[in-house]
């Protein structure tokens, strides 16, 4: 999960002045990038993954929602940059640290879902009677990836037990790594049902297609970040146990957490990026006909 | 199919939300078995708290309009339309009536006031046509 560039034995003068303007710079481009206008390749990719059709009506709500998500999930990379750049000035070594990294930009990604959420205003209100059902936004089995990911750190946290009943030694980084995994699991999980059930506007058509086309985007990126980092978290666990384990178990550990780390962070990015066509649930009745009208 | 709620009217909210889709049930257009939103869902998309809106759903569970059970949600319970074809005309009449009256005093012309009836069916229909 890390990797050491240069290790210095002693932080000079000159490197924490580099460090600085490193810091500087990369909140520079952190700023630059959140004002930059959300390019049209954007809004045209956003489109061809929900199958949505760019109306004038629904151009603006697409691109706001990418804008608002672009701005707090580099926001938050960029502050975890710089956390990394302070904690290698205090600690004597740089090291690009990619946990630390994504922690960051999920982090940033999280609060974004929070700030999309509007409620309405407005003495008059309207809503539709259709239901919202999770799985047409999600694929049913993208849903289960997270408690799956979440079982598997409690089930690291078992075996931690076990060892300790028997008198190993188990790090205490194993426990605050399980109850960080679980914590994450159900802050995931709240947000997740919180985007589906945030307020829709009743309006036209194209208008509605947007918001659950936005509403769906934020459901894979959930859970395609969620996987990921309670993955990271469980195999953290795993190879802080690894040294307790008996035999050859230890290194079977590492090489095998080595692999799922690759592989749990493609499955992440495969989720967060994947195409859904959202699927609206029947409509509780057929309109009044429209007779009359025409 | 759309449910409104007016803030500033002194019918409380619940009892505007348990008037229209009482109205609706009774004249079929919420058929039998017609699944409600969740109640967390409809209190979100129209800005109140969830006890309004369940409170709704609980007076039409008690007229025998709607049936809640855990883990199924809300649905229409098997009642038969009650409103003749006859009295939906009057109703609709007399909303018509209030309408025209309402674009006459905003200066619409015919075809504004025609076009914003078309647009509001447009888009109360727009689930359906959408899936088609």
């Amino acid at each position: 999960m890390s990797c050491y560039i240069e290790q210095v034995p002693r932080i000079s003068f000159l490197v924490l002045v580099g460090m600085a303007i490193v810091a500087a710079l990369l909140y520079w481009l952190a700023v630059v990038v959140e004002r930059a206008p959300v390019s049209r390749e954007r809004v045209e990719q956003f489109a061809r993954r929900h199958r949505l059709v760019i109306t004038s009506a629904n151009g603006n709500q697409v691109i706001r929602y990418l804008a608002v998500t672009r701005r707090w999930r580099t926001s938050g990379l960029a502050l975890s940059a710089v956390a990394m750049l302070g904690w290698a000035a205090t600690a004597g070594g740089f090291r690009i640290n990619t946990l630390t990294l994504f922690v960051g930009w999920f982090i940033g990604a999280l609060i974004a879902e929070l700030r999309l959420a509007q409620t309405p205003s407005g003495p008059r209100r309207a809503a539709s009677l259709t239901p919202r059902s999770p799985g047409a936004y999600l694929p049913r089995s993208v849903w289960a990836l997270v408690p799956i990911a979440t079982v598997l750190s409690l089930a690291v946290t078992a075996a931690g037990i076990v060892q300790a009943a028997r008198g190993r030694p188990v790090p205490t980084i194993t426990w605050l790594l399980s109850g960080a995994a679980v914590a994450v699991a159900a802050a995931v999980l709240a947000l997740q049902r919180r985007a589906v059930r945030r307020a829709q506007p009743a309006a036209e058509p194209d208008v509605v297609a947007a918001d659950d086309a936005i509403r769906s985007r934020s459901l894979h990126v959930l859970a395609g970040g969620g996987l990921a980092l309670v993955l990271y978290l469980a195999l953290g666990q795993a190879q802080a146990l690894a040294p307790a384990m008996p035999g050859q178990h230890g290194q079977q550990i590492r090489d095998l957490s080595a692999v799922a780390f690759v592989v749990g962070s493609l499955i992440g990015w495969a989720v967060a990026s994947s195409p859904w066509a959202v699927r609206r649930a029947e409509s509780p009745a057929p309109p009044v006909p429209a007779s009359g009208a025409r | 199919v759309i449910v409104e709620v007016d803030t500033t009217s002194p019918t409380p909210p619940y009892e505007q939300i348990r008037t229209q889709l009482a109205r609706m049930i009774n004249a079929g257009v919420l058929p039998s078995g017609a699944q409600l939103p969740p109640i967390r869902q409809l209190a979100a998309d129209l800005g109140l708290a969830a006890n309004t809106v369940a409170r709704a759903y609980r007076e039409l569970e008690s007229e025998g309009l709607v049936d809640s059970r855990v883990r199924h949600g809300t649905t229409v319970t098997a009642t038969p339309p009650t409103l003749p074809r006859q009295e939906i005309h009057r109703r609709l009449a007399e909303a018509a009536r209030t309408y025209v009256a309402l674009a006459h005093q905003l200066g619409a012309t015919e075809s504004e006031t025609e076009s914003a009836v078309r647009a509001q069916l447009r888009a109360t229909a727009a689930p359906t046509t959408r899936r088609s």
